[in-house]
């Protein structure tokens, strides 16, 4: 790869474990930037970052031929070449891979192309609910998987090396939040689903603010009249949705906080809270659990 | 020195290539030999993605801890290994890289698609990797059918301007687990393509013909529907060319290498002398038996 000073920081990361508001975000995003309807089907953001098609036009290669350790080395440059190849200012790319580094050592968001990231954060104990319910299997399942330290998400069966996505390590879900709020070398914004759904206006506000999105209040609110939960869901209902995992009924499931109570069981709460009070309390999610 | 016969080219080489088909002419078409690549390659008109540069004629590409390649003007392929690599996979990304450098360098246009012969001519499988194109051949091969290519089909004109393919060579790859649903013995450890990939080369050296084949039909596999059931749909030639057009081999390097023209052109003239299906079938479960049923059900011919 060429010099890297010439590589332009255009890259906004939409970071997040699983089910927790980065496709509302990314709908949102894609009202405000088009101006028009939405189509949650053609959704106006940049991909996710381990798309298998954006890796193998980047590096002309088959990458089903690759070890997975290979791609993670890989990784950093191809999003230097999308971030100097593409024409528009920003990108916006979604990633549920936590910040860690490859076998080379070297983060595998690269730092150059990197702009800023939004890290949307949600308890635990809802994204449990809602993951059991993205994968078509059970909340068990899900929590195993949240409490897993080198938990990964899409890892095919047999070794297999085929699907669109790469395996993504997720490690835990404290492992996730920790990774990507720590010190990283681009500015890192965290929006808390529950203050998503709570004052809508003012988060998403803050976060066009901080990607340096020119947007009048009056765009805002249409772009966010036309994300509301049960507009995205009518929609699924009508067309269907293509991120839409094949196992689950549906995407768009219910789009409320603090739901857990009427799902989880008292040894499935205490089993996410043991593993992940520390950062729960950290963002304010123990005292929810108390009350 | 070695000798061979692949993607429709004769082929020197100082290193010897268990995959190719031996062979003996006067003059080769391409030379392979290990020596040192250049540094980089320079100038406007070179396109510089991830540890691939090109222009029209010289392609120099690096596969991390594998090997360096230098392909120029459609007949030199150079060779700089890594320290420790090991030859299968030094092979592997030479046959699927630095050679289609070659093809395109050459004005030959190599499809993404694996090949059986049906009647006087050969039907062709579609689809990007992981739809199921080797393993579908490999079905029809347990069936009795020949298989022509794996994985690339080589296009062009022969002398009557007739639009014709070349296969590439007598190996399929095949994952680990195809072996298992195709009804086929486990693979060999010594079959792997790479020392720590589960995926598997099937030789088939004693079937394989060198002569070029008018395309009968083609079939564009979708391994990933959200269907219960594989399900055949026959494209008009629009939309037949929107996908085929999806189905390039290293389409990064067609566009690099200003290849489009004669792209489309082939494609476009394939669309509307062949029947395109579109097969889409879940990736969650084992269809094959049903896949080689809609498959024959829709050759020509079938009564």
């Amino acid at each position: 790869m060429t010099d890297l000073k010439t590589i332009p920081k255009k890259i906004i990361w939409l970071a997040s474990y699983p089910k927790s508001g980065n496709t509302w975000f990314r709908a949102f995003l894609t009202a405000l930037l088009g101006e028009g309807d939405l189509n949650i089907n053609a959704m106006k953001t940049d991909g996710i970052f381990s798309s298998r098609r954006i890796f193998d036009s980047s590096a002309d290669l088959n990458s089903t031929f690759l070890y997975d350790r290979e791609v993670k080395n890989m990784l950093p440059d191809i999003y230097r070449c999308q971030a100097r190849n593409f024409e528009r200012d920003r990108l916006f790319i979604k990633v549920h891979d936590a910040y860690t580094l490859n076998a080379n050592g070297a983060p595998i968001i690269p730092e150059e192309p990197s702009l800023c990231a939004v890290y949307f954060i949600r308890n635990p104990l809802d994204v449990a609910c809602s993951f059991a319910g993205h994968n078509g299997g059970t909340i068990d399942e899900a929590i195993e998987l949240m409490n897993n330290e080198n938990g990964y998400l899409a890892k095919q069966p047999g070794n297999r090396n085929v699907n669109n996505q790469f395996a993504q390590l997720m490690l835990s879900w404290s492992g996730h939040v920790k990774s990507w709020n720590k010190n990283l070398p681009f500015p890192v914004l965290v929006l808390r689903y529950e203050d998503m759904l709570a004052d809508t206006k003012a988060v998403f506000t803050r976060a066009v603010l901080f990607m340096k999105i020119d947007a009048t209040e009056e765009q805002i609110d249409k772009a966010i009249a036309e994300t509301k939960f049960e507009k995205l869901q009518q929609q699924e209902g009508k067309t269907g949705f293509a991120e839409k995992n094949r196992n689950s009924k549906q995407f768009f499931r219910k789009g409320i906080s603090g739901d857990w109570v009427n799902e989880l069981t008292p040894l499935q709460v205490k089993m996410i809270v043991d593993k992940h009070q520390e950062v729960m309390h950290r963002y304010g999610y123990l005292a929810v659990h108390a009350s | 020195m070695y000798s061979y016969w692949g993607f429709g080219l004769n082929i020197n080489s100082t290193i010897e290539f268990p995959e190719l088909l031996p062979a003996v002419f006067d003059q080769p078409d391409v030379h392979i030999f290990k020596g040192t690549v250049p540094m980089q390659l320079e100038g406007d008109n070179v396109v510089h993605l991830v540890k691939v540069s090109m222009n029209s004629t010289a392609y120099l590409h690096s596969v991390p801890d594998v090997a360096d390649y230098y392909v120029s003007n459609g007949n030199e392929i150079c060779v700089e290994a890594k320290p420790g690599a090991d030859e299968k996979s030094i092979r592997l990304f030479l046959l699927s890289n630095a050679m289609a450098a070659v093809l395109h360098q050459r004005d030959v246009i190599p499809l993404h698609a694996a090949a059986v012969y049906h009647e006087d001519g050969i039907v062709l499988f579609c689809g990007h990797s992981g739809a199921g194109k080797s393993t579908t051949v490999t079905a029809l091969q347990k069936k009795g059918y020949t298989v022509f290519s794996d994985d690339v089909c080589v296009l062009q004109y022969d002398e009557n301007a007739e639009l014709v393919a070349l296969p590439s060579y007598p190996m399929i790859k095949l994952w680990a687990d195809s072996f298992q649903k195709i009804g086929l013995n486990a693979a060999q450890e010594t079959d792997k393509l790479r020392p720590e990939l589960a995926k598997y080369s099937r030789f088939y050296h004693n079937e394989f013909d060198v002569s070029a084949r008018k395309i009968k039909q083609v079939f564009i596999l979708n391994g990933n529907a959200k269907g219960d059931n594989p399900e055949i749909e026959k494209l008009g030639s629009l939309a037949a060319f929107k996908l085929l057009q999806q189905n390039t081999y290293r389409h990064s390097q067609m566009n690099a290498m200003n290849k489009r023209a004669i792209h489309f052109s082939m494609i476009s003239k394939l669309t509307s002398e062949v029947a395109v299906y579109k097969i889409s079938r879940p990736g969650n479960r084992n269809t094959i038996d049903e896949l080689i049923a809609l498959i024959e059900s829709n050759l020509p011919g079938y009564d």
